[in-house]
């Protein structure tokens, strides 16, 4: 039988920095006694096919926030190059800032997505007290999502504020067991994680429908 | 193993901050087993049993703690086996293994599983967990408990807990049992408040909105949002139950279709 691989990864598209703990996590693994644990910035780098800097940088911040630390020999001391895993985390790259503290940036989106993923059907309003984000936030995520298709729409809302009925929204079946939340970038696009893809962009269905009517015209679509 | 009751309407200790409004009595709950577990001692056994009728709000209270406790959410059904529920898992925790999902033997998937949920630290809420009875797999949820010593909350309809004293050896590692609670005059009000749609709700009609759902929060939404619905149309700016008059309720007795 083949060796099975023996550290098990995150699954969906990967940052630099994701990749850079995935190499950690290999070169840890002292399961097969050839390796002491210990490893070096550059073996990260060739690991992960992740740039020098990117890695130099990440690991700066996993020593602060205390997930790595100085690899100690015996008989010379403190070796101030070498590294090894103090405290692993799981599958997902620790995400912090240079001085150690957790970024927060995303956890919005992250708790949106686990609430619309556990929920029924729900109104933005639900979702953002749920969630604990802003309702315009919802309103904003909830849109996007829902033109990528990965939310159904339930019943359309009409009207805005006091009067107003608010769109009650379902996930989509086939999207409800993704775990990492789809995120809208600052392009205005959704992106989603899972298949690291885009999977929605502005303008895109149009062009689809205006390239189905070339089609029905008889002209050539190259 | 004790058994602890919430009282209503009061929030369990060290809700997460920020909040806009007070959580609902069953999402107290949930918090107060979140709680109970990440204070747990070295020796403490490390699951909790949450249970209570259908339409108690107990899964809006699981979608409450997926999304401010990082908790990984898992719903049965029918269908599950030991081998589907490994790769549920796999799927819920996101792993993979050279970018597909992980393959294997239910040992091998098994000690995956249990390895990210040691090192993650997350809490693992298993919904629906009367399936994992009736298809007798609550050994197999009691084995990845053993392995990776996490907080794991099983929620169930309320003859659960009964149910569970068969498995002595699981039943040890339960370290409370909670009960989620009927809808109450307090969530009503709450509910209400936060529909905030310019129309007001006198008590008697919240109260009798109360007594029809029979503790049920879902029936109660429902009424709420059939009420607000009609305010809207007939420009109401307040409605008491003498207003309402003889419209149409979703009763308690009443069979429903889907629900």
């Amino acid at each position: 039988m083949s060796r099975q691989p023996a550290v098990v990864a995150l699954a969906g598209g990967k940052s630099a920095r994701q990749r850079v703990w995935e190499a950690i996590r290999l070169l840890s693994d002292v399961s097969d006694f050839l390796t002491d644990g210990s490893f070096l910035v550059d073996d990260l780098s060739r690991k992960s096919k992740v740039e020098l800097p990117i890695v130099r940088e990440y690991v700066r911040c996993l020593m602060a926030a205390g997930y790595l630390q100085w690899a100690s020999t015996d008989d010379r001391g403190p070796v101030k190059n070498r590294y090894v895993l103090a405290k692993n985390n799981g599958v997902e790259a620790p995400r912090v800032r240079r001085d150690g503290s957790p970024v927060t940036q995303g956890r919005g989106t992250e708790a949106m997505w686990g609430a619309i993923t556990a929920l029924d059907t729900f109104t933005h309003a639900e979702l953002a007290q749920i969630a604990n984000v802003k309702p315009a936030t919802a309103a904003n995520y909830c849109g996007f999502l829902g033109r990528a298709g990965y939310l159904d729409l339930v019943r359309a809302g009409h009207g805005t504020g006091r009067g107003g009925i608010a769109s009650v929204w379902r996930c989509a079946l086939v999207h409800k067991h993704k775990p990492r939340a789809p995120m809208v970038t600052r392009l205005k696009v959704v992106y989603d994680p899972n298949v690291h893809a885009i999977v929605w962009q502005p303008g895109a269905a149009d062009a689809a429908d205006a390239a189905a009517d070339q089609i029905d015209l008889g002209e050539v679509v190259e | 193993m004790t058994e602890n009751r919430v009282s209503g309407g009061v929030p369990a200790n060290g809700l997460p901050e920020g909040g806009q409004i007070a959580p609902l009595t069953n999402i107290a709950v949930i918090e107060q087993a979140i709680f109970q577990l990440a204070d747990r001692g070295a020796t403490d056994p490390g699951m909790m049993v949450v249970s209570g009728p259908s339409g108690y709000g107990k899964s809006v209270a699981a979608a409450w703690a997926k999304a401010r406790h990082r908790a990984y959410y898992l719903q049965l059904d029918d269908f599950v086996s030991k081998k589907s529920l490994l790769v549920q898992l796999c799927q819920v925790l996101g792993l993979s293994v050279d970018g597909k999902p992980p393959k294997g033997t239910i040992q091998q998937l098994a000690e995956r599983v249990a390895a990210q949920l040691h090192q993650s630290r997350r809490p693992l809420i298993i919904d629906e967990f009367d399936f994992a009875i009736d298809k007798n797999l609550v050994m197999a949820v009691f084995s990845i408990y053993e392995m990776s010593r996490a907080s794991i909350i099983l929620i169930g309809e309320e003859a659960m807990p009964a149910k569970l004293k068969r498995w002595e050896k699981f039943d040890g590692r339960v370290l409370d049992t909670l009960y989620a609670e009927p809808v109450s005059l307090e969530d009503a009000r709450r509910l209400a408040r936060a529909k905030n749609a310019g129309l007001t709700l006198a008590d008697d009609l919240l109260a009798h909105l109360v007594t029809i759902a029979k503790g049920s929060v879902r029936r109660l939404s429902n009424n709420l949002r059939k009420i607000f619905e009609t305010g809207a149309a007939e420009g109401w700016d307040h409605c008491d139950l003498a207003r309402w008059g003889d419209r149409p309720l979703q009763q308690a007795d009443v069979k429903r279709r889907g629900s």
